[in-house]
């Protein structure tokens, strides 16, 4: 079956073409982020605009570079929520028009669960298995015991972990998006400032980072005032390790209360090679518990991702009407 | 000819389709919910017809002024069945097919949509002997700045009595788009404005 994936959610036009939810024969994706850097941050109307401009170019280059005619697409499957709404009916009424006008199976898309196929592209999927979503607007902890089904854990109570690396990454004087530029800054650093760990209740799996945040933002004006210099490589190293440090262990922990055999990552921040480095080790002392990570490109808003998740929702007859 | 004819830039949506023979029409008023009734309509009226969008002729789409999301809705879906069928798209102001059942006959329309509050999108046009002339082009002006415009002589056309004419429509839309891709709204105004 061949699937066409449309994304629109956010700052990214994409669309992919993608065989029985594996095999990736296109994936073009147009990115608003040098127009968005000079806000430090995405402005829903400008994103809007651009996304309008370029659908038919990002349509046609998917067709393009998987050398495919319409009639040999099987279904449609399109990003509906959650995200900016004016940036998604764009992407929706596309993927609508496009699929009434060929006569091709339509199915919407949670984005939040495409970000989790994303990772089906690199292995298959072993039940039980919990999903660590990490995103600039998300961040949630689900158990998935067989395919669509979900069971939210737990998710962030303040900022998305996404959100509060770009904020930090403002205080450093580091250009948006910051999130890799954190993490790369944080390699060279050591975690030399004391920053909280916030892991709340010891039974929770919920998230809470607008406190590390406040701390970071606070340590970053308390040196300001005292006219002392920051090591900004040490700061992006602390906020870094407590952030790994939450999410490792609460991922850790629903693993082993759930006794699953799999634990996927999923979502922006699931390119940070600190959380990378750190599940890989924590993992690698459970004998048997796969670790999976999307490929970098798969990470960020795709349709690729789109296209995987609706194969899976078409299968299991969750189709719906214009 | 077999035409498509869309404009969901204010809060009435209008579609009409021919097939050469037949006709299908619908206004629906909504309130920022084009989008989840357009192609529940398009589905409708193709079906009704015996259409398939493939065979049309030619694509009209108001392109603006007007709601920046409803224009979004809109000419994405004329952009997406234009380009994907190579079909001739053409572009015609949102306030002209507003005002289109009106300009059949001589006279002079100040033609208006809602803008923000105290805002309105408006021009004036004036029918001579069935040749309509435009008097001032679209603008985004103070609702008041742009009634003080108007002169008795002139009809307003308004949200309260919108009149559409596919003939009108089809004869004024003469703005053929050359490279698809590239069409966005007029807007009018800017993204932070």
């Amino acid at each position: 079956m061949i699937v066409l994936g449309v994304e629109s959610s956010c700052d990214e036009t994409a669309v992919a073409i993608v065989k029985d939810g594996k095999e990736v024969l296109a994936n073009a994706v147009y990115t608003q982020i040098d127009i968005h850097k000079e806000f430090g941050g995405v402005i829903p109307e400008v994103a809007s605009r651009h996304h309008v401009q370029k659908i038919t170019y990002v349509f046609e280059e998917a067709l393009r570079e998987a050398n495919i005619t319409p009639d040999k697409i099987d279904l449609v499957a399109v990003t509906t929520h959650p995200g900016l709404i004016g940036s998604l009916l764009v992407g929706i009424n596309a993927a609508k028009a496009f699929a009434f006008a060929h006569h091709i199976k339509y199915v919407e898309v949670d984005h939040i669960v495409g970000h989790i196929y994303a990772n089906y592209i690199e292995s298959d999927f072993n039940f039980p298995m919990i999903a660590l979503v990490v995103s600039g607007g998300h961040t949630e902890l689900l158990l998935m015991k067989d395919h669509y089904q979900f069971e939210l854990l737990g998710e962030t109570l303040d900022d998305a972990v996404g959100e509060a690396y770009d904020k930090v990454g403002r205080v450093l004087d580091l250009e948006y998006p910051a999130g890799v530029k954190v993490d790369n800054l944080a390699a060279t650093g050591e975690p030399s400032y004391h920053l909280p760990v916030v892991l709340l209740d010891k039974d929770s799996y919920n998230f809470s980072f607008s406190g590390l945040k406040s701390a970071v933002i606070n340590t970053v004006n308390k040196c300001h005032m005292k006219g002392e210099e920051i090591n900004k490589a040490d700061l992006a190293c602390s906020f870094q390790t407590s952030v790994v440090k939450v999410l490792v262990s609460k991922t850790i922990k629903a693993a082993k209360e759930y006794n699953v055999k799999q634990i996927v990552v999923a979502g922006g921040v699931a390119a940070n090679k600190g959380l990378r480095k750190g599940l890989k080790d924590a993992t690698d002392e459970i004998p048997g518990l796969i670790l999976t990570f999307p490929k970098m490109k798969y990470c960020t808003d795709n349709a690729a991702m789109i296209a995987v998740a609706g194969y899976f929702k078409y299968i299991l007859s969750n189709t719906t009407n214009y | 000819m077999k035409v498509m004819i869309l404009d969901t830039s204010s809060d009435y949506l209008y579609l009409y389709i021919n097939n050469g023979s037949d006709e299908y029409q619908t206004i629906l008023e909504g309130k920022n919910n084009h989008s989840e009734k357009l192609m529940g309509l398009i589905e409708e009226g193709f079906g009704k017809l015996k259409l398939e969008v493939k065979d049309l002729d030619r694509i009209i789409c108001g392109i603006g002024p007007g709601s920046y999301t409803g224009l979004r809705v809109g000419l994405t879906v004329c952009k997406i069945f234009a380009w994907t069928f190579k079909i001739p798209l053409y572009t015609i102001s949102s306030l002209d097919i507003l005002g289109s059942g009106y300009l059949k006959e001589d006279g002079k329309y100040a033609i208006t949509n809602i803008a923000k509050k105290n805002y309105v999108y408006g021009k004036i046009v004036e029918v001579k002997d069935k040749e309509v002339r435009v008097v001032s082009n679209d603008e985004f002006s103070l609702k008041e700045e742009f009634l003080n415009k108007v002169t008795t002589d002139m009809t307003l056309v308004n949200e309260e009595n919108f009149k559409f004419d596919s003939e009108v429509i089809i004869k004024l839309a003469k703005d053929k788009v050359e490279d698809i891709h590239s069409v966005v709204p007029n807007y009018l105004r800017k993204a932070n404005s």
